[in-house]
This record gives structure tokens, sequence and C-alpha cells, in this order.
């Protein structure tokens, strides 16, 4: 068995970009993925629903990731989603905040929508209203529907909500981020599939209190992915990327 | 023996090749297939046939390490067709880079099947950018490669990130499609590799010089994490690019 990693310092790491449940990759269960979290050094996970929780199956999905958050609830917090499309789209995103769920995450490319149009705003504004804080995880990089600048336009639409850039803009608008960011205080950027060397000289040039680590499993390997990121981002910011941001983003650990 | 068949060096900015040699020392790769940085972006007032001069001069210069591939702009019509051409034949390029994203260019057109045709008589691979909407998608490529069965098609990064099924899916249809584990997560990689014949796989770090060498080892990482038999291994690092690229001769 490979040796557990460690992150210098004693502040908890936290993987905000884990898939549970049967989808386009391997079938990972919340068992297997906290095994895979102790031989990484991983404190915490976000936990996501498969690709068919987003797209069709959302009260499958949600009850996936809150399930297993209400399992192990103190080692991962759950995602839940609700395809814009639905007439009640927020009813079932209420049902999940209300199981558990800690973040809105939402897949354009997967759900068929573009975040710069309107689809999504009656949701966001009940968001807004009824459950202030909650951030939003977009995930970008799908051509079309995702595109970083596409979320731009949704942040300023909504600045009193934290937006989470899920892969940021990986592959084809890593070039976007760093614009958009520097324009849009309430964007923070997710690293999965950025690919660590990339990934950091762009928060080097947005800012350490808007980089989150993610590793994209299991579509990514999770050791490998925290190996690379721990031997290269600077020491004095690991503590935040590696998990302090979000932990302060989500209200704190619990 | 380790060969990255799919780099980037910006001849522009510096021309000796020791410096890339070094890297390769650094990162334990003995050579390199190299297509140019600048060019795709088409740098005026340095024509394109100019740009191709430098790559294989640099190259040229490398003892035998470095391989390039030199490109060609579509809208330059026969002008295009002569200076492929001109650089399989004066130049000894190993074959072709186009990247229909960066270049702004459509591969639907006469210009580039004449360039197929050429490829094929060459048996010169065209290492295409893939998996980036609108003219950089795999199934593009795979519509080209139904069209020139004779010319070997390379999807640089099989897919990249959202069509890696698409990428697959292109190579299985066609047999002169090859396939490079450059850019796309490890459950890609490791789903080619058990679909798709061995032989048509290469391995490559999408290196764009300097200031990019930990993607090499990133790349590296990821590649040497997967599930693969030793004899497929070298088949991927070694005897693959050896004879797609014609490196012996």
């Amino acid at each position: 068995m490979a040796e557990k990693q460690t992150t210098k310092g004693a502040a908890p790491c936290v993987d905000a970009c884990c898939t549970i449940g049967p989808g386009a990759g391997p079938g990972v269960s919340p068992e297997s993925l906290l095994e895979e979290m102790d031989r990484a050094g991983v404190d915490w996970a976000v936990v996501h629903p498969p690709d068919n929780g987003y797209a069709f199956e959302n009260e499958e999905g949600n009850a996936l990731t809150t399930g297993a958050a209400k399992r192990h609830p103190d080692r991962l917090i759950a995602a839940v989603t609700a395809n814009p499309w639905r007439p009640d789209a927020w009813d079932c995103l209420r049902r999940g905040l209300q199981a558990g769920g800690r973040i809105l995450s939402f897949s354009p490319g997967i759900q068929g929508f573009n975040p710069a149009d309107r689809r999504i705003d009656s949701i966001l504004e009940k968001l807004a209203g009824d459950e202030p804080g909650i951030p939003v995880y977009i995930h970008t990089g799908h051509h079309s529907l995702g595109a970083p600048s596409q979320l731009f336009l949704l942040a300023r639409r909504f600045p009193e909500i934290p937006f989470i850039m899920g892969h940021a803009g990986a592959t084809d608008y890593a070039g976007d981020v760093v614009p958009v960011c520097r324009q849009s205080p309430n964007i923070y950027v997710e690293s999965s599939f950025a690919r660590p060397p990339g990934f950091i000289g762009r928060i080097k040039a947005i800012g350490w209190d808007k980089g989150i680590m993610g590793s994209g499993y299991p579509l990514n390997g999770m050791m490998f992915e925290w190996s690379e990121m721990r031997r290269l981002l600077p020491a004095d910011h690991q503590k935040a990327v590696l998990g302090g941001n979000l932990a302060s983003l989500i209200g704190g650990l619990k | 023996m380790i060969i990255d068949a799919h780099t980037h060096w910006p001849v522009g900015l510096n021309s000796d090749p020791e410096a890339f040699l070094g890297v390769l020392e650094r990162y334990g790769t003995d050579m390199a297939v190299v297509s140019g940085w600048e060019v795709f972006w088409r740098p005026g007032p340095v024509s394109v046939s100019t740009w191709n001069d430098r790559l294989a001069d640099f190259c040229r210069r490398s003892g035998g390490r470095l391989a390039p591939l030199a490109t060609f702009y579509l809208a330059d019509g026969r002008e295009a067709v002569h200076e492929a051409r001109r650089c399989l034949e004066e130049l000894g390029v190993r074959g072709f880079k186009f990247h229909p994203w960066l270049q702004g260019e459509s591969i639907f057109c006469e210009t580039m099947y004449d360039i197929c045709r050429l490829a094929a008589e060459f048996k010169a691979p065209i290492l295409f950018h893939d998996g980036t909407p609108a003219y950089s998608m795999s199934s593009q490529v795979a519509v080209l490669a139904g069209l020139f069965p004779g010319t070997p098609l390379i999807l640089g990064h099989g897919g990249i990130l959202h069509f890696w099924e698409e990428a697959i899916e292109t190579a299985v249809r066609f047999e002169n499609i090859l396939y490079s584990l450059c850019g796309q997560h490890p459950w890609a990689m490791q789903a080619a590799c058990n679909r798709l014949p061995h032989s048509r796989l290469l391995w490559g770090t999408d290196y764009t010089g300097p200031g990019g060498e930990e993607f090499i080892a990133y790349r590296r990482g990821l590649f040497d994490g997967l599930a693969l038999a030793p004899d497929v291994r070298e088949a991927i690092f070694s005897g693959n690019p050896r004879r797609i690229f014609r490196l012996d001769k």
C-alpha cells in the first residue's frame, strides 16, 4: 500500500470535487472514497452526484450525496443539484438542502442550459432569499455551455452568491479565468482537471484566497492530484487552497 | 527509450536545440516529435515557410533527437500544398501538425484533401489538435479519416476532457486513426489503452517550451499510473512513434 500523504501544517485538507455513484467513470461508493481519502491524506471531500443525477435522476443523485454525508458527517460534504429545466427545480433543491446538502451544483453541459441566460435565475433568487450564503458550484469548461465568461455574467447578476468555478474552465477556457475572476469578487476557482501547474499560475494572478483544491476523483487519481498540488503549491498558501478557502465558504467544517 | 510524440518549441524565442535537449534530459526523455509554437498564430511578417525552415533547422542540430512536424495554412490554397510537399521533400519533416482551433480553419476543404493525399503518398502522419469545437472535433477527424483511409491521422489529445468517448469511437471505427495519450484524464487514457489496438497509441506531453516543464512531470506521472503490460508501455513509448513518424529513416 502506498504511504499516506500529508500536507504541511495541520489544516484540514478538503477535496472540492469527488463524484460517487455510477457514471461515465468507475462507480465509487462512499466507503471506497473514504479509503482513497485516507490514502491521499484528505480529511474532507465534497461529493457530487453522478452524471445521471445531474441530467435526469436528480432526487436519486441528491439522495446519494446527502445519504453519504449523513453516514459520514465528519468526512463528506454533500452537493445537490436539480436540472433547471424542471418546473419544480427549486423544490427539488430545497429538499436536497434540507436533507443536508451544503453546496448547490450545476453542470450546464449535462443539464443543457447556458449560465449567461436567465434559465437558472429563479432558482438563485430563491436561494439568495431563503438560504443565503450557500455557495453554487458551476462545472465549467464544457464547450458552448459552461464557459467562464458565461459564469461571469451570472455572477454579476447575483453578487451576493458565492460561485465556485468548477474545473477552472479546463481545458480550452484556461485563458479566460484570470480576466473573469479579476472582475468577479464572488467567484472562487476549483482546480480539478485544470492541472496543478497551470492552475497555480492562475490563482497566483487572481489571489490565493480564491483557489480551491479538487481532485476530480475518480476520473482522476486522488493520490496523484493531491501529491502534485502539494508538491507545487507554495507552502504559505497550502492551508488556504487545500481546504481553508472552501471551509470558510461553507461556513466551517462540521 | 522514451519518445514524447507531442511537443512544441518556440523557435522564434529560442533557436538553440541544446535548451530543449536539456529539458528532455531532466525528465528522462530520449527523443521528441516537435511542432512549432508561434506559427500557430501566424505571426507576420514571417512566412509559414520560414517558420517551417526554422523548426527543421532547429531539429537538424539536435543530433537526431528532435523530429520536426511542419504546418500550413489552408487559406493559402495551392501554396499550402506546395509548402507541405517542400517540407517533406526538402526539409525531411516527419509529418504535419495542424491546429484547426488556433489556426482558425475548417479541415473540410480541397486544400486539406490534397494535403491528405500528399501525406498518404509519403506515409506522413498529420497530428491534429482535437477535442475542441467547432473546428477541432475528434469526429471531424473521423470524417476525414473516412475520406482518406490511406492517410495516418493522429488525434493529438484523444478528445481531451469532454470528448474522450467520441475520440475512442473515432479510433475504433477507422484504422488510419492514431491516438495520442496527451491531455485526457487517466480514466480516459486507460479506457483508450483497453479498447484500442496498442499499435496505434502514442504518448505525449504537449510541452510548449520554457516555463512549461511541470506539465512534462505531470503527464508522465499520469502515464506511469496506467495499468499497462511492459511490452505495451514500451510500444507506446518507443516502437509506435518510431514506426509512425519513421524515425529510423
